[in-house]
């Protein structure tokens, strides 16, 4: 089979999953108990009259495949509704909070690789050794430690005792150098977790690949060890790494829920936790919505990544 | 733009000099106000600046300062003039508001009597109807600055009730105006920028109505007010201890005691008018015996629930109404009720649970449950009402939390009196008596019209609750709402626990003259309440 082939058939095989994602996103959020009558209302003198109108208003009468049917219409025409909480629209709302899951989540993502794959290359090159065990130990720390725990430690070192970072977010425009120095607590925090699963594979994917021939043949050849491993035996290794950076997206997305809410930065994790509070549905979904595409999209590019780089798994 | 921070200063330490051109370069906007800014925390985002549709304290907090009613209530209660000059009472049902003059709105317009009924007017059918709809009938406009407001029925909180309608142009009635996007008032500060999630920004306005008096100056001296929206209690202690905020308000109930060791760091704490409170479904058995529900009542550890769990801040409760209004209750009259009905004795307890279980012919232990939402201290609280049930032989109880919007339509579903689940519950009221009785003990206010989620009825108290509703003598309200209160407190349909205190901590050096309000949504009163002879300052003067 062709790439390009391939890459069309992978392509339209998320329909089906992607529309799948839509009926689960709206069935999961209209399960939660309570509507946004609820919460419109909460403690306050209400007459039927004015709890019907909110019905209406939020087509909480109609059936549900009704429901579902006019919310995908308006998805489709990426019209994702007003906000039950404020008169705003979603779209807006979501748009406004994506550059900064963005560049938080980025930030996390080079923090993870620019940490893990050199310490799991140094781990396998001096496999056995101490450094070895001691890549192992931080590793295992990493993956183990709470995240909202080890931000807000990083909080009290490095903001309350050091004071040598804002606590909270600067006011300055979002790729300013204020707010990249800020971001460096949270997109640590947020990135420790991946950075020590990135140093576990790189260092497997390397041992393994320093066991292969040609690498015999290009220490035969005098090549320079150093050459060796940056040029051939990375190279190599970080096919896997890619594959599994794709599947953090939605890992460093989940994680991002909890340090929004320890860093007060303002991006679509609060959002979609605190919509889910006020049931504001529209927010819910669309949020969902757009996380599920952005992780089924990841995966998508890194199965086309592969299939590009080895052949042999295009079937 | 703000001035420079102290986060700008600590920056300009971590990239060192040569970086701080660069920083300045990009983090500079359209040049320094110069003026003093107050940063101060808030626990959730600002949602609808709107009056009508706001329903959330934080959103009323927030625009407190934008906005400003005819009457506000000052700090011990007691109403005073503001847009309105005078209110005078010209028959039972009829008022004489005369408006202060010279007043406008941010946006130019002058105030007068027609944007009052408008704003009046304009909450039929929203959310909020009742803030004015209890009373409003009608209003005839006699003049710019004079109008007469006719009410449905005798009102005694009338003026009270003033202090919660906060004032807006009528062109926000026509549909010219947009206050969700843009809200304008007569307020001491205007709006500015809200960033949601991130922080919610107020200006000194310029031609603000007051003209000084030896006690307070005529501008605030506070230019800039920014709130910065922290969700996390630690995160925002962190934030204060660090400097980056100037006022944590309400803290969490467990940092007051490190933040009272910090030198930098004053609390303190006023009351404030609210309670918590376990809910009987009087509708189920045992709980619809009354011995049983005042057996529990009994059993509540009040004392051991305000200083284990909120660091000895607040009072155990055991009436409804707030002794912040103290022209309606009493120590004595708590005593009282104490003594008589609700206080901590396990003795007593056993002899009403023995003889209610009796004639329910029910054999203990009876499995049930409390009802929570997430808040740690009420989780907390309720655990430990738990704890005295289960050392009994009559109960075998468990806690249920859940997430505040399933919560909330637990304890407001139309059954909540048929649920077999106790409800720990926390309720807010305001200046008068009635806020803190009629919508949790009233008939007409049982679920899901309002918030009586134990179905209360009690034809005697109805009686005296509408009866005080409409006696504008202060001594005769007094009389009726503590027959009112003797009569709930012995039916017992809810357990009172705690009268709640509001913290506030700030830091010394930058702060002077705050001092928290003590109702909920008007914390920040004291940020410049010229009524009120209150103000503040930053940078300590």
């Amino acid at each position: 089979m062709s790439l390009r082939r391939y890459v069309l058939r992978r392509t339209l095989l998320t329909v089906p999953i992607l529309l799948g994602v839509s009926v689960l996103t709206f069935g999961l959020v209209k399960l939660l108990p309570g509507t946004p009558v609820d919460y419109v209302l909460q403690f306050q003198e209400s007459t039927p009259e004015l709890r019907a109108s909110l019905r209406a208003q939020y087509h909480l009468d109609e059936p549900i495949y009704t429901q579902y049917a006019l919310w995908l219409w308006d998805v489709l025409h990426l019209d994702f509704g007003e906000r039950v909480v404020s008169d705003r629209s979603v779209r807006a709302a979501v748009a406004a909070r994506l550059p900064e899951t963005l560049v938080l989540g980025g930030g996390a993502l080079l923090v993870a690789l620019l940490v893990g794959v050199p310490a799991g290359v140094l781990a396998a090159v001096k496999r056995g050794g101490p450094v070895d065990e001691a890549s192992r130990i931080a590793a295992l720390a990493g993956i183990a430690t709470p995240n909202f725990w080890l931000g807000l430690l990083l909080i009290l070192v490095f903001g309350v005792h050091l004071n040598l970072v804002p606590v909270i977010p600067p006011v300055a425009p979002l790729l300013s150098l204020e707010s990249l120095a800020f971001l460096a607590l949270p997109a640590v925090t947020l990135g420790t977790a991946s950075a020590a699963l990135f140093t576990r594979l790189t260092r497997s994917a390397v041992t393994e690949e320093l066991r292969r021939e040609y690498v015999r043949t290009a220490r035969a050849k005098g090549l320079p060890e150093r050459t060796v491993i940056v040029k051939h035996v990375l190279r190599n290794s970080l096919i896997s790494v890619v594959t599994v950076a794709a599947v953090q997206v939605a890992v460093l997305l989940d994680g991002a829920v909890v340090i929004e809410r320890v860093f007060s930065w303002p991006g679509l994790g609060r959002l979609l936790v605190r919509a889910i509070l006020q049931r504001d549905f529209p927010v819910v979904q669309a949020v969902v919505l757009l996380v599920a595409t952005a992780v089924v999209v990841a995966n998508l590019l890194a199965d086309v990544v592969y299939a590009w780089l080895d052949p042999r798994i295009r079937y | 733009m703000p001035p420079v921070t102290t986060s700008r200063r600590r920056l300009l330490r971590l990239v060192g000099a040569a970086g701080a051109a660069g920083v300045a370069g990009c983090a500079g906007g359209a040049g320094d106000s110069g003026g003093s800014e107050l940063v101060a925390t808030l626990a959730a985002d600002v949602k609808n600046y709107d009056p009508t549709r706001a329903n959330d304290t934080t959103s009323r907090k927030a625009f407190g300062l934008v906005y400003e009613p005819l009457l506000s209530v000052d700090f011990e209660g007691q109403a005073r003039p503001t847009l309105a000059t005078a209110v005078e009472q010209r028959d039972d049902l009829t008022w004489r508001l005369s408006l202060r003059e010279g007043v406008t709105f941010h946006d130019g317009s002058d105030f007068t009597a027609s944007d009052v009924v408008a704003t009046f007017e304009r909450y039929e059918g929203t959310p909020r109807e009742s803030d004015v709809y209890l009373w409003y009938d009608d209003a005839t406009i006699v003049d710019d600055h004079t109008l007469d407001v006719t009410l449905a029925d005798r009102y005694a909180p009338f003026r009270k009730s003033l202090g919660g309608v906060p004032i807006v142009p009528e062109a926000a009635a026509s549909g010219d105006l947009d206050l969700s996007t843009t809200p304008i008032g007569t307020g001491p500060y205007e709006f500015d920028t809200h960033e949601p999630d991130r922080l919610f920004r107020l200006t000194r306005a310029d031609d603000h109505w007051y003209d000084g008096s030896g006690e307070v100056p005529a501008r605030p001296p506070i230019e800039t007010l920014t709130f910065r929206i922290i969700v996390e209690g630690p995160s925002q202690v962190a934030a204060l201890r660090a400097g980056d905020v100037d006022l944590a308000n309400n803290p969490p109930a467990d940092s007051v005691a490190d933040l009272r060791e910090n030198d930098d760091v004053t609390v303190s704490d006023h009351l404030a008018g609210g309670f918590e409170m376990v809910v009987f479904p009087l509708a189920s058995a045992p709980f619809s015996n009354r011995e049983v529900r005042r057996g529990i009542a009994r059993l509540v550890p009040r004392e051991e629930i305000v200083s284990s769990v909120y660091g000895g801040i607040g009072r155990p409760a055991y009436a409804p109404i707030s002794p912040l209004l103290d022209d309606y209750t009493s120590e004595s009259f708590q005593a009282e009720m104490r003594e008589d009905h609700q206080g901590y004795d396990p003795e007593r307890a056993r002899e009403l649970l023995d003889s209610g279980f009796d004639a329910l012919d029910i054999s203990p232990p009876y499995e049930t449950s409390i009802v929570t939402n997430e808040t740690p201290e009420r989780v907390r609280w309720a655990q430990l009402v738990r704890d005295s049930l289960n050392r009994t032989d009559f109960f075998e109880v468990t806690i249920d939390q859940f997430e505040w919007n399933t919560y909330v339509s637990r304890v407001l579903a139309g059954d909540s009196h048929r649920s077999d689940s106790m409800m720990a519950l926390g309720w807010t009221g305001g200046w008068d008596p009635d806020t803190f009785l009629r919508n949790l003990f009233y008939s007409g206010q049982a679920t899901p019209s309002c918030c009586n989620a134990a179905h209360y009825a009690n034809d005697e108290v109805d009686r005296l609750l509408d009866e005080a509703l409409t006696t504008y003598d202060p001594a005769e309200r007094r009389a009726l709402y503590e027959d009112a209160q003797r009569r709930i407190v012995s039916d017992a349909p809810v357990a009172f626990v705690r009268f709640n205190k509001r913290l506030e901590a700030f830091r010394t050096a930058e702060v002077e003259g705050f001092h928290t309000y003590p109702l909920d949504t008007g914390e920040f009163t004291a940020i410049y309440a010229p009524w009120a002879d209150a103000y503040t300052t930053t940078g300590g003067g």
